[in-house]
């Protein structure tokens, strides 16, 4: 049986990442400002995350203008939506793994008791 | 203060998913609209209601012979006491509610940079709204529709359908429900007649008592996403918790 940490995804396995696929994923586009007052980056720092997503094909970044401002939409793949759930799956069994030994101790008798 | 990748502490399975978490309830409350079609549909139903006044008349033939069209027969209803009228309004009420859900959602999606994946809703109420039209042409499936569309009230289920794909694309339960609780109130008044209950509860009736089969569900939208408003401003103004 495999270890959870080697379902983790070296992409998606980092927080901002993490995040930006979790918006995506609950809406149909999110704009790049949302992202970064969601996720407190700096707009360096978000684009260089969009790209290295992007490059791995788990999100799409559609380029646009409201008006006269420009505007980036990011869209999540449906290989992003596969490597979301697994990294969440691994995620919480690596939990599920770090809760159950320390389940023994608090289950003993309190001293005195 | 942003904190490059390089600095970031190695977090513990259990604070990223409090923060996916935590992104996710604000995501989802964030965009959230779907007050503004509950209140709208409310409104158009219950502006239909002078469609149901009763008038008493000696040329019943008048009626017989309006229920002609497709378009009349969907949704003017059998017993209804302006068949073209309530049917014309009735479908443009029906065009006017989805497409107008669909533009308050983009335009808010472009305000907040979030956009919904709505055009699923609003695709089915339309092709509800004009296959409804289209069956009562076809032969045999015209007959078991009738039972829904002879009270001139099936636009109600309509509206109800298409919430419910609403509901699902915005994954609110809370929706679903109010969802599930007008389908049965849009069927009770498609397929009984309303005025009994009043009867029944020793409320006197009059000409105004078949308005009742539109002012009920109107009722129950505009209530919902009235609510569902206020739910919404108290949750945006809300602090969130890190």
């Amino acid at each position: 049986m495999n270890h959870p940490t080697r379902s983790l995804s070296e992409v998606v396995h980092q927080r901002h990442r993490l995040g930006i696929l979790t918006i995506a994923r609950e809406v149909d586009r999110v704009e790049f400002q949302y992202l970064r007052e969601a996720l407190e980056l700096t707009a360096g720092n978000l684009s260089r995350h969009l790209t290295v997503l992007e490059d791995a094909g788990l999100v799409a970044i559609d380029k646009g203008y409201a008006g006269k401002r420009p505007r980036t939409w990011v869209r999540i793949t449906s290989d992003g939506r596969d490597a979301l759930a697994a990294e969440l799956r691994a995620l919480q069994e690596l939990l599920d793994g770090a809760r159950t030994p320390q389940a023994a101790p608090a289950a003993a008798p309190a001293p005195g008791a | 203060m942003h904190a490059s990748e390089a600095q970031e502490p190695a977090e513990s399975p259990a604070v990223l998913l409090q923060e996916v978490e935590r992104l996710r309830r604000t995501t989802r409350s964030a965009g959230r609209h779907w007050w503004f079609p509950l209140t709208l549909f409310g409104v158009l139903v219950l502006l239909a209601a002078p469609l149901y006044v009763t008038v008493v008349t000696d040329d019943t033939d008048v009626i017989t012979y309006e229920i002609v069209s497709p378009l009349v027969l969907a949704f003017g209803g059998m017993f209804a006491t302006y068949p073209v009228a309530t049917a014309v309004y009735w479908f443009a009420a029906l065009i006017v509610g989805f497409v107008g859900s669909g533009l308050w959602y983009r335009r808010q999606g472009q305000r907040l940079g979030l956009r919904r994946p709505v055009l699923a809703f609003v695709v089915t109420g339309l092709a509800l709204t004009l296959g409804l039209v289209v069956l009562q042409q076809v032969p045999f499936v015209d007959i078991p529709l009738f039972w829904l569309t002879a009270r001139g009230t099936v636009a109600t289920v309509v509206i109800a359908l298409a919430l419910l794909v609403l509901a699902r694309l915005e994954r609110s339960a809370a929706l679903a429900w109010i969802s599930v609780a007008f389908l049965g109130v849009a069927v009770l008044v498609s397929t009984y007649n309303v005025e009994n209950l009043l009867f029944r509860m020793g409320i006197p009736s009059g000409a105004w008592a078949g308005t009742v089969a539109v002012v009920l569900p109107g009722l129950v939208l505009v209530v919902s996403g009235l609510v569902a408003r206020s739910r919404s401003a108290a949750a945006s103004k809300a602090p969130v918790a890190p």
